[in-house]
């Protein structure tokens, strides 16, 4: 690619085209490859498809209205245009423009563009802060070039997306030399949220849950996240799972075991009455027993024989009160 | 559909041993209706009698001889309550055991019986009776509404 070849989409493509083509990527395409790719770019962009000399090409640009951008619709600055004139205020497009081909030109080597000398890619990126991780470290500036994987897997994303490689456990960073990546992180803000997505090259998983106190938008407003239920028994009350255990071990609904129940509340009336009574059973004591001393009691003979006495007495008794009211009477 | 008032009567009049208040008052209730605040009462106030008797500090020996001392008040309670049933629902209540695998009427049965053998034991004035009964309806429509 010269000088001359205008950056065209690939330039200013949107983060899309840049995963479009992954395999080309990957295989760590030569150099010389590079026109045919600018070629099927330039399509997408309404280019021509034939190698056009500075003249041909000025010619063309001048003649077509500038290229509008699919998310805003501002005007696509040239992308050959100088980046201290775009800094200064000129095209806002330009100004971005310009970091996102020294990005490529880090994440694709030789397939970079070239468009910018040293003096004009500078004045960009000091236009444009690094781009920071999730953790808050710098994943990848400009002038920190991805380094590509041994098996030519390219760990690339869009300006808004940073990458590192994740091996382990341990703590990865891009300038560690030697450390095969196994993953890829892609880390996005929109809006104050963040987003963090892992590849291993054929499948995708999301980052790291966020903490819990992370999960609250603020005083009065709902959670964008409601908490589990396991968080919802975590602080339950001590009331509210007496409840639940009868709810589920006790408690029986249903008009067959009211019946049941009605017909057991007439036999539990039992309870309320008397004890039964029984004979009074004592344990003997452990030990030497000594009995209490035995009374006999009065069997049919000694009774009639008390009574006999009884009689016996009584009769005397009338005898001699009969003889000394006849002997005294009599005297009187 | 929380407990009634008439439900609560109810379950007063059995507990306070008035047989004829309880048998006018039951035939008034509307069986749908008691077949869940009728009988989620009567759970409740299960529950809370048996933790009222014994809390957290109590041995399985407690509970065996209670059930046996319940049986050995009447022929007819001997009969209707099945001692292993009384002794799981009691440990269920107290949050030592499951009453998985008992029929809902051996659960039904046994814990009417239950319920008023510790409230005799009790020996509860009105004013007892009626806060054991707000404590107990107050945990039944919790589990109503659960």
């Amino acid at each position: 690619m010269s000088a001359d070849t205008p950056a065209s989409a690939d330039t200013v493509k949107a983060p899309r085209a840049d995963h479009a083509q992954p395999a080309e990527r990957d295989r760590g395409q030569p150099a010389e490859q590079a026109p045919e790719r600018q070629h099927s770019d330039a399509g997408r962009s309404e280019q021509p498809a034939h190698t056009l000399n500075r003249a041909d090409y000025n010619a063309a640009r001048h003649a077509e209205p500038p290229i509008r951008g699919q998310a805003d619709g501002k005007d696509r600055g040239p992308a050959d245009a100088p980046a201290p004139a775009a800094a200064s205020g000129g095209d806002r497009r330009a100004e971005h423009a310009a970091p996102r081909q020294a990005h490529d030109a880090g994440t694709r080597g030789p397939q970079g563009t070239e468009t910018l000398n040293r003096a004009d890619y500078n004045a960009a990126r000091h236009a444009e802060p690094p781009i920071r991780g999730h953790d808050g470290g710098t994943v990848r500036t400009p002038d920190s070039p991805v380094r590509q994987p041994e098996d030519g897997r390219a760990a690339e994303g869009n300006s808004e997306l940073s990458t590192r490689a994740v091996e382990g456990n341990s703590p990865a960073t891009e300038h560690d030399a030697g450390i095969r990546p196994v993953l890829t992180h892609f880390h996005t803000e929109f809006k104050g949220h963040s987003t963090d997505l892992y590849t291993d090259g054929t499948r995708w998983a999301s980052g790291d849950q966020p903490r819990r106190q992370d999960l609250s938008a603020g005083r009065g407003e709902i959670p964008e996240r409601l908490p589990t239920g396991e968080d919802l028994v975590e602080t339950a009350g001590e009331e509210s799972s007496v409840a639940e255990r009868f709810r589920r071990e006790v408690y029986e609904e249903g008009e067959d075991v009211f019946d049941v129940v009605e017909t057991n509340a007439n036999d539990a009336y039992d309870f309320f009455s008397p004890p039964p009574t029984g004979s009074h059973e004592a344990t003997p004591p452990a030990g030497p027993y000594f009995s209490a001393q035995q009374h006999p009691g009065v069997d049919v003979g000694t009774g009639a024989t008390a009574l006999f006495a009884l009689g016996l007495a009584i009769d005397r008794v009338a005898t001699w009160t009969m003889q000394h009211w006849e002997k005294h009477g009599e005297g009187h | 559909m929380p407990v009634t008032d008439d439900q609560v009567a109810t379950l007063r009049a059995l507990l306070a041993n008035d047989r004829d208040r309880h048998e006018r008052l039951r035939a008034g209730l509307d069986r749908a209706e008691a077949g869940k605040g009728y009988m989620a009462l009567i759970a409740a106030s299960f529950g809370e009698a048996a933790l009222r008797r014994f809390g957290s500090d109590y041995t399985q020996a407690d509970i065996i001889t209670f059930v046996a001392s319940l049986r050995a008040r009447s022929e007819r309670v001997s009969e209707s309550l099945d001692p292993e049933v009384a002794e799981r629902m009691l440990n269920a209540a107290l949050g030592s055991a499951s009453t998985q695998g008992l029929s809902r009427e051996a659960k039904a049965g046994s814990q009417i019986l239950l319920l008023v053998g510790l409230i005799a034991d009790e020996h509860l004035d009105d004013p007892g009776l009626d806060a054991f009964l707000a404590g107990a309806r107050k945990l039944a429509d919790q589990i109503l509404g659960g």
